[in-house]
């Protein structure tokens, strides 16, 4: 018997995209409860952390958007075949997030001039370490993929990121990093994925 | 056969530390190498990431503190019995993090009117945020331990923060939430843990 999901988020990409690639790569259907804005207020007060996104399966509300996505990866068998895979996508996972915050940080920041130097800390710093290392995993794994020889969660979070920077006032040019380029195509061409591309809501980030 | 681990990291807990007391509390043994600062230089170049610390087992090594905890955690069976236990085990992680990260900020603030209000912040909102949620998840579980009626990571992760938020110059006072203090009691009397503890270097943090 299937469980039964629910996923709630806004109605955007932002931080809460990857498990919706994860059902859609899975096959596995789920209820996409894509809060408006104007609802959040009422909403809030029912998440676990007073913020989205959070998953409801078997009576439990699990917060936390990697956690979730973690969760689900293992779920549906999108891990890896070994602990020591698992951690290899792991940490993988934590040089995309503190990317993700580092856009996070510069996206809030008020003061043009730290603006500037967040920019050019990104540009110059954050994107040659986080993506020297994805380019540097991707050239020691003759599958295409990030770990083993399937698809994983980290390959739905990287082709998520890729998506999200493209749109990224830095306008960050991942071209230097060509196995990630040719990641991407292969990730994004995956019958189901593609489909899910094609079909998902449009949103501005 | 067993696997020989190295464990990399600095003389200090800092955030280090957990990983130390899986190995403690799961009874296996490990080289546990601790660098000089005035190593750093040289030993820099020969990590994953070009930081501290990093796990050597099986040919492999493997950075991010985060994900060598949850990979030793998943290999000595201290991560949870189900795939929903080992998330909510992940979601307390998370807001373990957030502390941390939040007194990285804090301790790098040189402004000194900006660092009295990211202070204030820390204690009036990300304090009662993070331990708000773990004396509830707490008071929902009979066993004493944060998730299942055994001990996990997630256990050993809290009681390194409280030793470390006990250490804080604007003392971060968890009096407030009482079974916080409980589950630290219990789980630094657990006899493997009671004896590292007695054992372990001394260091400033």
């Amino acid at each position: 018997m299937g469980k039964k999901y629910v996923y709630h988020y806004f109605n955007v990409k932002g931080r809460g995209e990857t498990p919706r690639l994860l059902f859609a790569a899975a096959g596995v259907e789920y209820k996409d409860d894509r809060v408006e804005f104007s609802d959040w207020p009422k909403v809030k007060g029912t998440t676990p952390l007073g913020a989205l996104p959070y998953l409801e399966v078997d009576g439990q509300k699990i917060p936390e958007s990697v956690a979730i996505a973690r969760y689900l990866a293992n779920e549906f068998g999108l891990v890896g075949k070994s602990n020591l895979d698992k951690a290899k996508i792991d940490v993988l996972i934590d040089q995309m997030i503190a990317t993700r915050e580092s856009m996070v940080a510069i996206k809030y920041e008020k003061d043009e001039a730290k603006k500037a130097e967040l920019m050019k800390k990104f540009n110059e710093e954050q994107i040659p370490k986080c993506f020297g290392y994805i380019e540097k995993t991707l050239s020691e794994n003759s599958s295409g993929f990030l770990v083993g020889n399937q698809v994983t969660w980290g390959d739905l979070a990287l082709i998520d990121l890729d998506g999200m920077l493209i749109n990224f006032e830095t306008s960050t040019n991942l071209d230097k990093f060509p196995k990630v380029v040719a990641h991407r195509k292969k990730v994004e061409a995956l019958p189901r994925i593609s489909t899910y591309l094609k079909n998902r809501p449009v949103t501005p980030f």
